[in-house]
C-alpha cells in the first residue's frame, strides 16, 4: 500500500511546504504577476489556490510543473530542480546530495 | 482563463475576511471531525485582493481535501475529489448540493421553497467526509488494492462494529465504517453547536434571490449545476431554518463507555418552537427499490409505536451498475434499526429484498444504546433483533444523519436531518450516546399529546 514516502515529521513536512510557498512567491513577485494573473497563466480554475499554495498548503500537481515554470520565466528543468528539495526531499537528497557533487540550490 | 470567471464578483460591503460567524462554523467542523478520529488541519489565508480562503488539509502539513473562498458575494468550493470547482451566493445551498452530487449516497432534504434543512455545520462536516470518502477510494485505486488503505477513514474500516456475513461484507463494512464515522461527526457537531445549535444559520448572502444561483468552472463552458432560488417568493428574506424542536444546549460529560453500555454523555430537554410544521411534500422513497443509489430512512410514528430505521448501503459485489448509474454497482438498501422492546434499545440491519432473503438471519452485532432516563436499562445486548412487526411502545427515535428522511406514515412526525419538526407532541428529550468504538446515537424521545 502507498504511503508517504518522505517520512518526514510533520513539523517537517509542514516547513517544507512554507518554504516552497515562499520561494514560489519570490518569483511570483519577480515575475511581477499578480496571484490572478499566474493563475490564469497556469490555467488554474480559482486564484485563491496560488495563495493557498503561498501559504504552504498544498503542492503544484507534477502534470503542472511545465506551465507553472514557463509562467515563472524558469526551464521546466530549473523548477523542478527547485521544487523538489521542498516536495521530494529524499529523492533530491538521493540524487544530489549523496556523493554526489552536483548538488543544487534552488535557481 | 477560468479565473476571469469570477472578475465579475462585485467587492461591495462584504468583509474581506471571513467574519466570524463563518469562522465558528468551520472550526465547528474542525472540532467534529477530530472528535470523530478524523486527523486534519485547517487553514486560512486572504489573497492579495484581499478575498478570503479556508482550507481542511490532511494532518501533518498533507494534501488539501477542500477549498473554500468567497470572492466578493462569491462562495466557491473545489477539491481534489470533485470534477469541478463550484460557486454561488448561497452557502448552504452550495454545500448541499456538493453533498449530494459527490457523495453518492447521501440525501440532503430541503423544505418546500428549496432551502436546504440542516445544519450549516452538518452540511461542511459531510462535505468534508464526501471528499476524504472520494480521496482515500481514488488513493486506494491508485494502489490497486480494492480498499481504503491507509487512509483517513481506515480506522473506522478497521474498528467499525457493524458486521455482517452477507457477501457484500466488505463493501458495507466500508459503508458503515463511513456512516459510523458521519454519525459521530454529526454528533459532536451538534454537542458542540452551543445553545442556539441547531437554529443559527450563517454564510447567509445578501444579494437578491435572482443571484443566488450556481454554476460551475473549469472545463465545461455551460453551467451544470442549477441551484433553485432560495427564496421562491422572491422576497429578499435571508437564508434561515426552520426550528421545529431544538434542543438545549448538550453538555459533554465524557466518554469512557465500553461497546455494549453506552455512557449517556448528554442530554436536553426539548421544547416545541411556535414554527413547527410538517413537510409531507417530498415524496416517498420506495424502499424495494433496489435499483435506487440513494440511502432513505423511515420514521414511523404511529400511536403509542415509534421506531427509528436507519438505512444504510449494502452494495452487492460483482454486480453490473444499475441504469448507467456511477459505477457504484448494484445497490441494495438496508436498515439500521432502532427500536425499543421491553425497555431495552436494540439495534438491528436487515437488508431489504433479495439481499434480504439471502442474508435473513445475518445481523449486525447487536447495539443496546442506553435508554433514556427512567427507562429499564439491559444489562446486556441483546443477541437476536426483533422482527420489525414485533418493535412496540417504542418512544425514541433519531440520528443526525443525512441519510436519515421520515416516512410520513402518519403524517403527524417527521426528522429532518439534524433537527426534528412534529405536531401533536407535548414534549421531547434529546439524549446523545458515545461508544468505545467511537460510535454516537442521539436519541430524541417524544411523548405525545395526552400521554
Amino acid at each position: 500500500m502507498y504511503s508517504n514516502p518522505q517520512k518526514r515529521t510533520d513539523s517537517e513536512t509542514a516547513e517544507l511546504r512554507r518554504e516552497a510557498g515562499r520561494w514560489l512567491r519570490e518569483k511570483r513577485e519577480a515575475q511581477g504577476l499578480s496571484q490572478r494573473q499566474l493563475a490564469d497563466l497556469v490555467g488554474t480554475d480559482y486564484y485563491t489556490f496560488v495563495s493557498q499554495l503561498e501559504t504552504g498548503r498544498g503542492r503544484i500537481p507534477p502534470d503542472k510543473y511545465r506551465v507553472w515554470a514557463k509562467a515563472l520565466g524558469m526551464s521546466p528543468r530549473d523548477f523542478v530542480l527547485a521544487l523538489l528539495p521542498y516536495y521530494d526531499p529524499v529523492t533530491y537528497e538521493i540524487l544530489f546530495a549523496e556523493g554526489s557533487a552536483s548538488k543544487r540550490k534552488a535557481p | 482563463m477560468p479565473a476571469d470567471l469570477f472578475h465579475f464578483a462585485k467587492k461591495g460591503d462584504q468583509p474581506s475576511d471571513w467574519t466570524q460567524q463563518e469562522l465558528a462554523q468551520f472550526y465547528r467542523v474542525e472540532a467534529a471531525l477530530l472528535s470523530a478520529g478524523i486527523a486534519v488541519e485547517t487553514d486560512r489565508g486572504i489573497s492579495d485582493e484581499g478575498d478570503p480562503w479556508f482550507v481542511f488539509c490532511r494532518a501533518g502539513g498533507g494534501d488539501v481535501i477542500v477549498h473554500f473562498a468567497r470572492y466578493g458575494h462569491f462562495y466557491l468550493i473545489a477539491s481534489p475529489a470533485m470534477e469541478q470547482i463550484a460557486h454561488g451566493t448561497n452557502f448552504e445551498a452550495l454545500v448541499g448540493l456538493l453533498i449530494e452530487r459527490y457523495s453518492g449516497f447521501v440525501k440532503v432534504r430541503h423544505d418546500q421553497k428549496g432551502n436546504v434543512v440542516l445544519h450549516p455545520a452538518t452540511l461542511l462536516f459531510a462535505l468534508v467526509m464526501a471528499c476524504l470518502f472520494k480521496l482515500d477510494e481514488a488513493r486506494a485505486s491508485d494502489a490497486h488494492s480494492g480498499h481504503v488503505g491507509d487512509g483517513l477513514l481506515h480506522g473506522f474500516a478497521e474498528s467499525a462494529s457493524i458486521q455482517t456475513d452477507v457477501s457484500a461484507a466488505g463493501d458495507l463494512s466500508k459503508m458503515a465504517a463511513f456512516d459510523d464515522a458521519l454519525m459521530t461527526g454529526f454528533t459532536a457537531a451538534l454537542a458542540t453547536s452551543g445553545p442556539d445549535g441547531l437554529s443559527s444559520a450563517s454564510f447567509a448572502s445578501d444579494l437578491p434571490a435572482w443571484d443566488a444561483g450556481a454554476m460551475t468552472a473549469g472545463r465545461s463552458s455551460s453551467p451544470a449545476i442549477v441551484l433553485q432560488d432560495t427564496q421562491a417568493d422572491g422576497s429578499d428574506e435571508g437564508f434561515h431554518h426552520h426550528s421545529g424542536l431544538s434542543p438545549g444546549p448538550l453538555a459533554v460529560d465524557g466518554v469512557s463507555a465500553s461497546s455494549l453500555q453506552p455512557q449517556r454523555v448528554g442530554g436536553a430537554p426539548m421544547h416545541l418552537e411556535e414554527h413547527a410544521q410538517i413537510d409531507v411534500s417530498s415524496p416517498l422513497p420506495d424502499p424495494t427499490n433496489l435499483a435506487a443509489q440513494s440511502v432513505h430512512g423511515h420514521i414511523v410514528f404511529g400511536g403509542d409505536t415509534i421506531f427509528a430505521a436507519a438505512h444504510g448501503l449494502a452494495q452487492a459485489a460483482n454486480s453490473a451498475p444499475q441504469d448507467g448509474g456511477d459505477g457504484l454497482g448494484h445497490i441494495l438498501p438496508a436498515q439500521q434499526m432502532f427500536g425499543d422492546k421491553g425497555g431495552e434499545l436494540q439495534q438491528i440491519l436487515k437488508l431489504i429484498g433479495h439481499a434480504a432473503q439471502q442474508a435473513d438471519g445475518d445481523h449486525m452485532d447487536a447495539v443496546a444504546p442506553e435508554s433514556t432516563p427512567g427507562r429499564a436499562q439491559p444489562a446486556s445486548a441483546p443477541t437476536s433483533p426483533p422482527a420489525a412487526d414485533a418493535i412496540t411502545a417504542a418512544n425514541h427515535f433519531g440520528t443526525p444523519h443525512p441519510a436519515f428522511q421520515l416516512l410520513d406514515g402518519h403524517r403527524d412526525a417527521m426528522l429532518q436531518e439534524s433537527h426534528v419538526a412534529a405536531a401533536g407532541v407535548a414534549h421531547g428529550e434529546l439524549a446523545a450516546h458515545a461508544f468505545s468504538d467511537a460510535s454516537n446515537v442521539v436519541l430524541v424521545g417524544l411523548a405525545p399529546i395526552g400521554h
